[in-house]
């Protein structure tokens, strides 16, 4: 299947602009309508919706268990089935939060909060409901952020050079540090970890193989979806196995009546403020290095609450609660996109999968991606606009049936189904036994690093982050070199990009003891 | 039980992976190039490290119960990944899933939903699931997986 390649639209009158953002536009949805591709994504879909429905198997896993499935595919079609497990998975966990009061994955900590009370009062179908129209709109909108930030955010990385991809990685650190669950200081020595991780095997510049413990397998470094998989599928499964019988109650039944649709598509088409905002919050705080739906849901439900005539009515079973989760978190799914595909760096967990997924095709994620890339990464950014319909047709149409069968998988099935596709996936990569060990040991490690508060976001942005930086470092200190012998350190210090990116590095680590700060005084001024 | 503190053992561990790095830096012989990084990057982990350890006196995160929650489910689920993963190129991927998968599902089955029907459940459950796997990799994806022992296949 050959898909047709886009050139990249720079210096160009707006009309010329527009012609070939439209000629894009067009090759892309060429590219993507194929029925394979669509076969793949309706599959997706619904394997996404079940996995989210089902309590703590988060979108990050799905992700993880899928890639190996996706690398023998075309480029196109393998993204595009990600893609759709992705923003499908952070869809079904409303599932079990609204009928079970568990959220299916952490992107739905906040649809609890109204979602269950309403199912309580007897009207979980509305809340699905509501939850799937939402889930698109964000979805909807958030494509269209992803669009519009990822071409122009594109052209500006495209001056960077080696000290601006310095001080970018170090940002990606400061924010995820600081945006992590926990201390501070625990997110950057997390992040710290993942860069000394990220060194072992070959250096990227003067070739010397390092930290291998003098094994051959490791001189090419760690295989980077083996790691990902195992910091983020074997701490869960370890979790799981601790107390493998626990019941689920559920409260309310699904029965697919039109009334409880009607109420859902007016909860969020009849409230534009609510659901735009949530959209763009959603967004935005996808677009922050590290930042996932983890976040935005509850920042989203938070701002709704703040906007509120009626803020007593949340918690209680108001379903602008539902809407303003449902569409944050949907719409973090694309946010997350735009680093990733721009810059390389990757804007959630979930995206530093698709990181190494894309790796793993052949393609480098970063500012050249549009220009040596564009069909491909068109075609994957316009996917979300089908995927994020689809994914609302099967929670309405098919949603009581795959509910149904989350709450019949057990446990004693799970675990041992997730472990044979973590082995399995592993190997797959490049039929090398010391992937699956490294995944398995980097999953134990994760679990005792989670024990101790470390984060698991913070090592794997190190990891990724680690040889952006370490080029960009030794790369720049080069080129410091043949301007000043005595100083080359000087050059990260004196082009303007590399002193915006400063300044964000030191906002992004500041701000939370701002943060503080405010919130104290607030706190002074109310009581 | 004596509460523990994280942030010392999160400290400790911080040390000792810098430690692990810093035997192997110091034990060989590295051209500038690939040193630059690294030995900018250790001392600022181990500052880190320090500095989580002072933490753990000052304010420090104490874990309400264990630290490490193991009960006999998850040990069990330990190994026998530990055994799936060493042993799959030894045993093959074939027999070595099948006997953890059924394993597995044995242990986490609940004793009043033990029974010879769901036992054998169980097995043919896990004979399908692996064989379906095996399937859909090698055929399908083009992925050769270690066969082991069944040479036959």
């Amino acid at each position: 299947m050959a898909s047709e390649h886009i050139p990249f639209p720079h210096n160009r009158t707006h009309t010329e602009e527009l012609e070939a953002f439209m000629d894009i536009l067009f090759t892309a949805i060429d590219n993507v309508i194929t029925f394979q591709n669509m076969l793949f994504v309706c599959i997706a879909c619904i394997l996404g919706i079940i996995g989210g429905a089902l309590p703590g198997f988060s979108a990050t896993m799905a992700v993880a268990l899928m890639v190996p499935f996706t690398f023998t595919m075309e480029p196109i079609t393998g993204l595009v089935t990600i893609g759709a497990l992705y923003a499908s998975t952070i869809f079904g966990g409303a599932f079990s939060a609204i009928l079970l009061n568990t959220p299916g994955t952490p992107s739905s900590i906040a649809t609890c909060f109204d979602g269950y009370p309403m199912a309580k009062a007897g009207r979980g179908e509305e809340a699905l409901y509501t939850a799937s129209v939402a889930s698109s709109v964000g979805g909807l909108l958030g494509t269209i952020i992803l669009i519009l930030f990822a071409l122009p955010l594109a052209q500006v990385s495209l001056r960077f050079g080696p000290p601006e991809f310095f001080w970018l990685a170090i940002f990606g650190l400061t924010i995820i540090a600081t945006l992590s669950d926990g201390s501070i200081l625990k997110g950057f020595a997390g992040g710290f970890i993942g860069i000394m991780i990220s060194m072992i095997g070959m250096a990227p510049i003067g070739g010397d193989i390092r930290f291998n413990m003098g094994l051959v397998s490791l001189q090419g470094g760690v295989e980077l979806v083996s790691v990902l998989i195992g910091f983020f599928c074997i701490p869960e499964v370890l979790n799981m196995s601790f107390n493998p019988h626990q019941k689920q109650v559920i409260v309310d039944k699904i029965r697919g009546s039109r009334e409880s649709l009607r109420k859902a598509w007016w909860n969020v088409m009849g409230h534009p403020g609510n659901t735009l905002r949530s959209a763009i919050l959603g967004a935005f705080i996808g677009i922050l290095p590290g930042a996932g739906g983890n976040i935005s849901n509850i920042v989203a439900y938070n701002e709704a609450k703040r906007a509120a005539k009626d803020p007593e009515t949340f918690g209680k079973g108001n379903p602008q609660g539902v809407v303003a989760t449902e569409t944050a978190n949907n719409a973090t799914v694309e946010g997350a996109l735009v680093p990733l595909l721009t810059m390389g760096i990757p804007g959630s967990p979930p995206a530093a999968i698709i990181f190494g997924a894309l790796l793993m095709q052949g393609i480098q994620p970063g500012p050249e991606l549009f220009s040596k890339n564009g069909d491909i990464t068109y075609a994957f950014m316009f996917s979300f606009f089908i995927c994020n319909i689809l994914m609302a047709v099967f929670g309405i149409m098919a949603g009581k049936y795959i509910f149904r069968l989350v709450t019949r998988i057990p446990t004693r099935c799970l675990i041992p189904g997730i472990i044979l596709l973590t082995v399995v996936g592993t190997y797959a990569i490049r039929n090398n036994e010391m992937d699956v060990i490294l995944m398995f040991l980097s999953g134990i490690l994760g679990y005792y690093l989670k024990e101790l508060e470390f984060d698991a976001g913070p090592i794997v942005l190190g990891l990724i982050l680690g040889p952006i930086a370490e080029r960009g470092f030794v790369q720049g200190l080069l080129m410091g070199g043949a301007i000043s012998m005595d100083h080359p350190w000087v050059i990260f210090f004196t082009r303007p990009l590399c002193l915006v990116l400063i300044a964000l590095c030191v906002l992004s680590t500041c701000w939370p003891f701002f943060k503080k700060a405010m919130d104290r005084r607030r706190a002074a001024k109310a009581g | 039980m004596q509460r523990l503190n994280r942030d010392f053992l999160g400290g400790g561990t911080l040390l000792a992976i810098c430690a692990f790095f810093y035997v192997q830096m110091a034990g060989n012989e590295f051209s500038a190039y690939g040193m630059y990084f690294p030995e900018r990057v250790l001392p600022i982990l181990a500052i880190l490290a320090v500095l989580i350890i002072i933490k753990g006196f000052v304010k420090p995160s104490r874990a309400e119960g264990p630290i490490f929650r193991f009960n006999k489910n998850m040990i069990i689920t330990l190994v026998t990944g530990l055994c799936w993963v060493f042993l799959l190129e030894r045993l093959g991927f074939l027999l070595v899933s099948f006997l953890c998968l059924f394993g597995l599902q044995c242990v986490f089955t609940s004793r009043e939903e033990r029974t010879l029907k769901s036992v054998l459940w169980q097995l043919a459950g896990s004979l399908v699931t692996v064989v379906f796997f095996y399937h859909i990799f090698v055929q399908y994806l083009g992925v050769t997986l270690p066969k082991g022992l069944i040479t036959f296949m």
